[in-house]
């Protein structure tokens, strides 16, 4: 059998408030297999986005360990990590993070710029392009290419979010709340989205949500309470 | 690659950036123009020192000095190729004016408003020898556009008097007594020269015009007697101006033949017992030495006079031999004091702009945290993080700097065309020539200090690009995505 593409093993994670230890996550058991769409469940503060931190490797845990396709990856040096980010995990936020001087396009084509020197990036950039043009038609923005961030509606921009996550072929998208900025409607288009690429890409997602009727539609549900799994 | 494309792309959307490029090329722009005038300056005055002065000079002698006991111990080295004796001292100058009857008033030279003069005297043919006598002369006669009148210096003779007939008319100007034909007057004042300068705007001053020159001597009758001061009096006619081009000596010299000033203090060649009195003697020595090897010799030559003079030294008499350069060093010195001290003004200027450049792109990276998060998730690294700003450092540099360096040499290049142009238009010199007495603003591109200036600008530009860039780099991602 092969190994999930993440995983978390016994993964705790504190925080000092001067001499006092404030513990979020308390041993944390997780793995997500490839294509698998797994909906992470809790109410504020319960560690939800911290945990997608340390899963995506934004932060360390405290113990614990972390795995990518088996292999440990939280003790890596920095660069490996900003390296591995690159390559393995796509993020999609609450509030889209889209870089508002850049169009929609030049967002998507930002991801593959990441690890690329000019040189590098020029001879590959008419293919990087096409692709980047594709994924963005794929999630119905064809014809708002060359327009800014604040040229777009909510939906719009978690859109492009999303296909800035898509460009890398990550092995795993780590979505923190991306409906919870978004009308129930636009929720819902922007859903439908996520779980299309999940059948056709066979991509991985561990998505955050609030939502009991979304993480429904999940393969699975984890529940967080207090810093603990508890289903 | 994304800290190029994000660099440019925050540089274009934020013109508050615009006002480093500005400071930077402004800050260049007048180290160039403000070094470059000053350097050209320097040079001119440094040429006009070099031709007010002799190779070498020797002072601090004793009072009562021969100049042929000097001259012969300085001979004595192959390398003094030629010298001369000056005999300094000093006077007041009074005018005569015409009329029936004859008065005398203190000439007031107008541009330093006083008669006092130090007197040189001189030996003019052995003077051309160690000096550029001659051409001080013809500086002196040159008409300029400002000056268009024809002083009418005329040939000197060897105690630089006028011309008998120039002496005999200015006599007859003021009633003193002549023979009735001119050519029975035989000239009976000596010549004097003055600064160009000191008697341009000098009315009533004609060639062969008496000048009374009043001082004073402290003699002592005989040995144990107390020393006393007396006055002494000269008529010398003016003979004409000169110009060396150095202000200082220019306008606080008189040049006057040695032998009546010799006379005047109580050494007349006719009388028993007088010498060939100096007070200090020019020396040129042979073609082509550097001044460190006038320095060398210097420090020769200042042996031999002492081994001359014998001894003991009489008491404060400090014999010392001067290259041009220490002749002039206090004056030298200062000019290269004040183009340091303005030169360090300007790198504040530099400093000023640094700090705006900082100050933008700390601002900078404050309101872009949030950015700097989403591209540490995207999988960007802290050095290509902190590379954006220093490459937004580079570009507010290489901009300010390739502007301030062009902007430079073309203000330089077009120096006096500017500064006729703003005197036309609106009555205003940047360099008043006037002032520095200059046909036209002198400057002088240095390459090294170009080049030195251009790298100094950028590398700085860089340092402070480096600072909030490396706050940028080292800033935690979770902060940085969750900063408000």
């Amino acid at each position: 059998m092969n190994a999930p593409v993440l995983s978390a093993e016994a993964v705790t994670k504190s925080y000092w408030l001067g001499k006092r230890e404030i513990p979020i996550l308390k041993g944390v058991d997780l793995a997500v297999q490839r294509g698998e769409m797994v909906a992470l469940l809790g109410a504020s503060g319960a560690g939800k986005s911290t945990l997608l931190h340390v899963l995506g490797l934004l932060d360390a845990p405290t113990t614990g360990r972390v795995l990518y396709d088996g292999n440990q990856v939280h003790d890596l040096k920095v660069t490996e990590r900003a390296r591995l980010r690159h390559q393995h995990v796509g993020f999609v936020f609450q509030f889209y993070h889209l870089i508002p001087e850049l169009t929609a396009l030049q967002n998507v084509l930002l991801t593959r710029m990441m690890q690329c020197s000019v040189a590098q990036y020029w001879r590959q950039r008419k293919a990087t392009r096409q692709e980047a043009e594709s994924i963005l038609g794929d999630v119905g923005l064809s014809s708002r290419l060359l327009h800014r961030p604040s040229e777009l509606s909510g939906g719009e921009r978690q859109r492009v979010a999303i296909a800035r996550a898509l460009l890398q072929n990550p092995r795993v998208v780590l979505a923190d709340e991306p409906t919870g900025n978004l009308d129930s409607e636009t929720a819902d288009g922007v859903m439908d989205l996520l779980f299309r690429i999940n059948r056709e890409r066979q991509l991985a997602f561990l998505l955050v949500t609030h939502n009991e009727e979304l993480a429904k539609r999940c393969h699975r549900v984890v529940r967080l309470r207090d810093g603990v799994v508890v289903n | 690659m994304f800290s190029w494309v994000l660099a440019l792309r925050y540089l274009q959307r934020r013109w508050v950036n615009v006002l480093g490029t500005i400071g930077v090329m402004v800050a260049v722009w007048s180290l160039i123009v403000v070094r470059g005038v000053f350097s050209g300056f320097i040079e001119d005055i440094r040429a006009d020192v070099r031709r007010s002065s002799p190779d070498l000079m020797v002072t601090g002698l004793p009072l009562q000095t021969s100049f042929s006991s000097i001259d012969a111990a300085l001979r004595g080295d192959d390398e003094v190729a030629a010298t001369a004796p000056r005999l300094r001292h000093y006077g007041t100058f009074f005018q005569r004016s015409g009329g029936a009857t004859l008065q005398s008033v203190e000439l007031e030279f107008s541009n330093v408003d006083s008669s006092f003069v130090q007197l040189v005297g001189i030996d003019p043919q052995r003077e051309r020898d160690v000096t550029s006598f001659d051409d001080w002369l013809a500086r002196g006669r040159k008409r300029t556009a400002r000056d268009p009148a024809d002083h009418g210096a005329p040939e000197l003779g060897s105690n630089l008097e006028v011309p008998a007939k120039l002496e005999y008319f200015a006599r007859r100007r003021l009633d003193l007594s002549v023979p009735a034909d001119p050519e029975d007057f035989r000239s009976l004042w000596p010549g004097l020269l003055l600064g160009k300068e000191r008697t341009r705007y000098q009315r009533g001053l004609d060639i062969g015009s008496p000048l009374d020159l009043l001082s004073v001597d402290y003699v002592a009758r005989a040995a144990g007697e107390p020393v006393r001061a007396i006055t002494l009096q000269r008529t010398f006619a003016f003979a004409g101006t000169f110009q060396t081009g150095a202000r200082l000596f220019d306008d606080s010299m008189a040049i006057v033949p040695i032998e009546p000033l010799r006379t005047m203090l109580g050494h007349d060649a006719l009388d028993e017992g007088s010498i060939d009195l100096c007070t200090d003697v020019a020396v040129r020595a042979t073609k082509g030495l550097t001044i460190e090897q006038l320095q060398t010799l210097a420090d020769r030559l200042v042996d031999r006079v002492k081994q001359a003079l014998g001894t003991p030294m009489p008491t404060g008499c400090k014999p010392e031999v001067l290259t041009w350069e220490q002749q002039n060093a206090v004056f030298l010195d200062a000019v290269d004091t004040e183009r340091a001290m303005t030169t360090l003004v300007l790198f504040a200027v530099m400093l000023i702009a640094a700090f705006l450049i900082f100050a933008t792109l700390h601002m900078m990276v404050t309101q872009k945290t949030k950015d700097i998060g989403i591209l540490t998730a995207l999988g960007g690294s802290q050095r290509g993080v902190g590379q954006i700003f220093t490459r937004c450092g580079m570009v507010i540099g290489a901009f300010g700097v390739v502007g301030g360096v062009g902007l430079g040499l073309a203000t330089l290049w077009n120096l006096n065309p500017i500064n006729d142009w703003l005197f036309e238009s609106i009555g205003f010199e940047l360099f008043p020539r006037t002032l520095f007495d200059l046909p036209k603003v002198p400057y002088r591109i240095e390459t090294p200090w170009l080049v030195g200036v251009a790298a100094a600008a950028f590398v700085l530009t860089l340092f402070v690009a480096w600072v909030p860039a490396r706050m940028a780099a080292r800033m935690h991602p979770v902060k940085a995505l969750s900063y408000e």
